[in-house]
């Protein structure tokens, strides 16, 4: 093969060219980070053993609640159960494709290490926003769904075939959102040096996904609908399981599909803001 | 002292390019802008308020064009701007001013089929995956730059075998020497046959084998290929074993811009003379040559020569004087002389002595020109 | 060293520790509004619970202002050396400090002393704005007697997690890797210490256990004095046991300590 004709015609013919492309990439990360896994199999089974320990203590709260009363604004136990399974099962994602590389923003930024990322013939907020993968935290996936299965056999019912539509579509947007709200918060690190600290913060906002935001009083629930949408990413698959998304709610799942193409733009565009002051500015 | 094994690349006339350029460079500068701040809290509250803003000059409106397959070194003290240069043909940095293309693009718009068909490799950061093989990072590559199976197999053939690494492509990088290291992040950055390779410093902290292995290895590839090497190093030979043509730049402008070899013979006025007496020797401070300026006495190496060794540092047309006027001094059992060092030469030109300025700068006769 | 000679050096040390955390203001604040994020939702959880009839052994004014309260508490308390000790001690960076003239614990607990300092500065407004929010459930006003018993009780619980964190790290001198018992340590203790929820309401057949248990005093008692009706003589006692239980994490953690300084000396490591 001439090795000039490679270089004459484009890259990526066309947008969907490019999307393979960067496919096939995540696909080589995926693979890669299962190298190295196989490598450190103490730290898999490791963070396996954590992640069972972490669920059974974070699960601690509602069962003492629950144990005082029947339902909290009308959610029992189960229902309870169902949501911090699916906020479970998001964490677990995120934790294994996203939390990993935002940690890492500000070590790229403070050490110069992203001109070896720049430099490739890639999307750079893709490249690093998946570039590592921890496959062990998937686990947490299954426990999540299993805490889901658990909460609606508890609750003796079945969920309607539309509800799970609903609960798969929200649940992938929930992810989409949360991974949106994650990479603003550490493209913050082109700006200030603290954002190592920052980010550990918006760890801990994990933490209200676990219960409906009903529990919460209403500004907290706004917030928990714009700013880190769990009322998408946990109540409202939830919801679509157990009591069903009924009346104006059947909008919830298109809404939360415009809201995460939205937020998809709005951290790249955010992004894109934060590696044009790199390139202006650093030396 | 050229100690370096001299690779053949492409000789090209010096500065001068013989096809259309493939990196064009008009009055490209680069100026910072910072703001800052004192430290702690005060500084903090302060800055918010009323920020400082500094700014400083990193490139000061270099122009030069690269031909296709030159292999170009760029030489100059820290700071002086090389890799803000670099990162401006790479389009990791955004130009203040001036007009910069490689390849006929623009590099910092970016554009995927730009950055496909250049590479860079910097000596102290690795693009490799530490806990894995260097082959899985390999296969990275492949799909970051879009190669075809067959493609990328016959690639990693070829470098393998050239680098003399078949063997060590299974081995977790981490358990890499140094220099096998940058063996994969050579590899690495060829894979994809980029036409233009960009390099910082790639031979620091390698052992002197392991240098020479690199450079044969870019000597090799500018010959097979036609890749256009740029190469800042402030490893001399590291340019002397590669460079035909060196830019040097100081403070941002380029100083220099021509073959080595006419650097080297402009700017060598001075010889080394190295006078071995049979009895400890003085040579006065306001001796006639000495007080002129033309003569200057240096530390001799060896620590037990007891003064019997006297070293220095002549202007070419003291030269005759000076031996002339040794023999006066005392009983002379040795002499030598030689060329003085290009290391020094070039930091005098970085300390900007007028004599290496000049000289640069092409004045006309010796003796002439001297501040 | 005489006791105004640690005295001083300890002062130097805090001084030159709160110089240095100033710098990163920024990160202060950040790892404030962290320790305060869970409260909040406990809070606001538990108050939900009571809102919805749930028939708790204590009512919304407990719940308020324990979890209030809570992040000074836990914050005041606090110790992070057992890490930083461990991996200091197996790199062998421990020889640098041990030929230093203070002591590699004088330099911890001036680090310890002088972070909160400037960690307390940041965080009273973030508790403040919290209390306002929740003002209409919240009982501040008891006697000034449970605010001078809360400090004295907050103080030994930071003796105990310091002497706690100081024998934990001491392990480093025969354990190669700490991180999976610190690991196991600190879920374990952020259920008893009462960190997570407030003790009292677990589960009845828990609560003899709780009560006796030693991370009790570490943050729940102090959080008691104030928030629960304690009587005089239950708080005094409660005190007493408290100071026993200090005695022995200081004397454990020291003991540890020299005990590991000892072999490590003698390797000549």
């Amino acid at each position: 093969m001439d090795a000039n004709q490679i270089q004459t015609s484009p890259l990526d013919p066309t947008t969907w060219a490019a999307v393979r492309r960067h496919a096939r990439l995540w696909r080589a990360f995926v693979a890669i980070s299962l190298v190295r896994e196989v490598q450190f199999r103490a730290n898999a089974l490791a963070t396996l053993l954590v992640g069972v320990a972490q669920l059974v203590v974070s699960l601690v709260p509602i069962l003492l609640i629950f144990s005082f009363t029947g339902a909290v604004h009308g959610w029992s136990q189960a229902d309870v159960l169902v949501v911090a399974g699916f906020q479970q099962a998001i964490v677990g994602l995120l934790a294994a494709f996203i939390i990993p590389n935002m940690n890492r923003i500000s070590e790229y930024v403070e050490r110069g290490d992203l001109d070896v990322l720049l430099i490739r013939p890639v999307n750079a907020h893709v490249l690093v926003a998946t570039r590592w993968v921890r496959p062990a935290e998937l686990f947490s996936v299954l426990s999540g769904f299993g805490l889901i299965a658990i909460g609606l056999i508890h609750r003796g019912t079945m969920p309607s075939a539309i509800g799970i539509v609903q609960a798969l579509v929200l649940f992938a947007a929930g992810f989409v959102l949360l991974a949106s709200a994650w990479s603003v918060v550490a493209t913050c690190a082109f700006w200030t040096s603290s954002m190592s600290a920052g980010t550990m913060v918006f760890g801990d906002l994990m933490e209200p996904g676990r219960y409906p935001v009903a529990f919460f009083p209403r500004a907290i629930q706004v917030f928990l609908v714009a700013v880190v949408p769990w009322a998408f990413a946990s109540t409202f698959p939830a919801e679509a399981l157990t009591h069903g998304l009924a009346g104006w709610r059947w909008s919830v799942a298109p809404l939360a599909i415009a809201f995460a193409v939205v937020a998809v733009a709005g951290s790249h565009a955010f992004w894109n803001r934060a590696i044009r002051r790199y390139s202006s500015a650093s030396s | 002292m050229v100690s370096a094994v001299r690779h053949p690349g492409i000789a090209m006339p010096g500065g001068r390019p013989a096809s259309s350029p493939i990196i064009t460079v008009r009055d490209l500068s680069k100026t910072y802008t910072f703001h800052r701040q004192a430290p702690g809290l005060r500084g903090a509250i302060r800055g918010a308020i009323r920020r400082q803003t500094e700014s400083r000059l990193a490139v000061d409106a270099l122009t030069f064009d690269i031909a296709p397959g030159e292999v170009v070194g760029l030489l100059g003290p820290n700071g002086a701007g090389k890799t803000t240069t670099l990162k401006m043909l790479t389009g990791l940095l955004d130009p203040t001013d001036g007009e910069v293309r490689v390849l006929g693009y623009r590099p910092f718009e970016r554009k995927t089929d730009y950055l496909r068909r250049i590479d860079l490799v910097m000596g102290q950061k690795t693009m490799l995956w530490w806990d894995v093989p260097a082959l899985e990072s390999f296969y990275l590559h492949k799909e970051m730059y879009g190669l075809s199976d067959a493609l990328f197999r016959e690639s990693l053939d070829e470098l393998a075998a050239l680098l003399e690494v078949e063997d060590l492509l299974q081995v977790p990088v981490r358990k890499l020497s140094l220099g096998e290291r940058m063996k994969m992040e050579l590899l690495a950055a060829l894979l994809h046959r980029p036409e233009v390779v960009f390099l910082d410093e790639p031979t620091i902290g390698l052992d002197v084998v392991a240098k020479d292995r690199v450079r044969a290895f870019l000597a090799g590839i500018n010959l097979q290929r036609g890749t256009t090497i740029l190469v800042t190093s402030h490893d001399m030979d590291d340019i002397e074993a590669l460079c035909s043509r060196v830019m040097i730049v100081n403070h941002g402008r380029m100083a220099y811009d021509g073959g080595l070899a006419d650097l080297v013979q402009r700017i060598q006025p001075r010889k080394r003379v190295r006078a071995t007496f049979a009895a400890p020797v003085t040579i006065a401070p306001d001796a006639a040559l000495v007080a002129d300026g033309l003569v200057r006495v240096l530390d001799p190496d060896e620590a037990d020569s007891g003064g019997n060794v006297l070293a220095l540092e002549v202007e070419r047309e003291a030269l005759g004087d000076l031996l002339s006027t040794l023999p006066r001094l005392g009983p002379l059992v040795d002499l030598a002389v030689a060329d003085a060092d290009v290391e020094e030469i070039i930091r005098d030109l970085f300390i900007g002595t007028a004599a290496a300025e000049s000289a640069i700068a092409g004045s006309p006769a010796v003796g002439e020109g001297r501040q | 060293m005489t006791l105004g000679e640690v005295f001083r050096v300890i002062r130097r040390l805090v001084v030159g520790g709160i110089a240095g955390s100033l710098a990163y203001p920024v990160d202060f604040v950040f790892y404030m509004l962290g320790t305060i994020i869970g409260p909040i939702i406990a809070a606001l959880v538990w108050r939900a619970a009571i809102a919805a009839g749930a028939d708790l052994p204590v009512d919304a004014q407990y719940i308020t202002t324990y979890f209030v309260l809570l992040s000074l508490v836990s914050m005041l308390s606090s110790a992070w050396l057992s890490m930083f000790m461990a991996d200091t001690i197996r790199d062998g960076r421990l020889n640098v400090w041990l030929a230093r003239p203070g002591s590699f614990l004088y330099e911890m607990a001036a680090n310890n002393i002088a972070e909160k300092a400037v960690k307390l500065v940041i965080l009273v407004p973030m508790i403040a704005i919290f209390a306002w929010f929740m003002r209409d459930s919240l009982t501040l006003g008891v006697a000034p007697w449970r605010w001078g018993a809360l400090l004295v009780s907050t103080l030994m619980a930071a003796l105990i997690f310091f002497w706690i964190d100081v024998a934990m790290g001491s392990l480093g001198f025969w354990l190669e890797d700490i991180s999976g018992l610190e690991w196991g340590r600190s879920l374990l203790t952020r259920l008893i210490t009462g960190q997570m929820i407030p003790l009292v309401l677990f589960p009845a057949w828990m609560q003899g256990f709780l009560h006796v248990q030693p991370f009790r005093y570490t943050v729940s008692f102090p959080l008691e004095i104030v928030v629960s009706n304690l009587s005089a003589q239950e708080v005094v006692t409660g005190l007493g046991v408290q100071a026993l239980w200090t005695a022995l994490f200081v004397i454990g953690g020291l003991s540890l300590w020299r005990r590991g300084l000892r072999s490590y000396a003698a390797v000549g490591a």
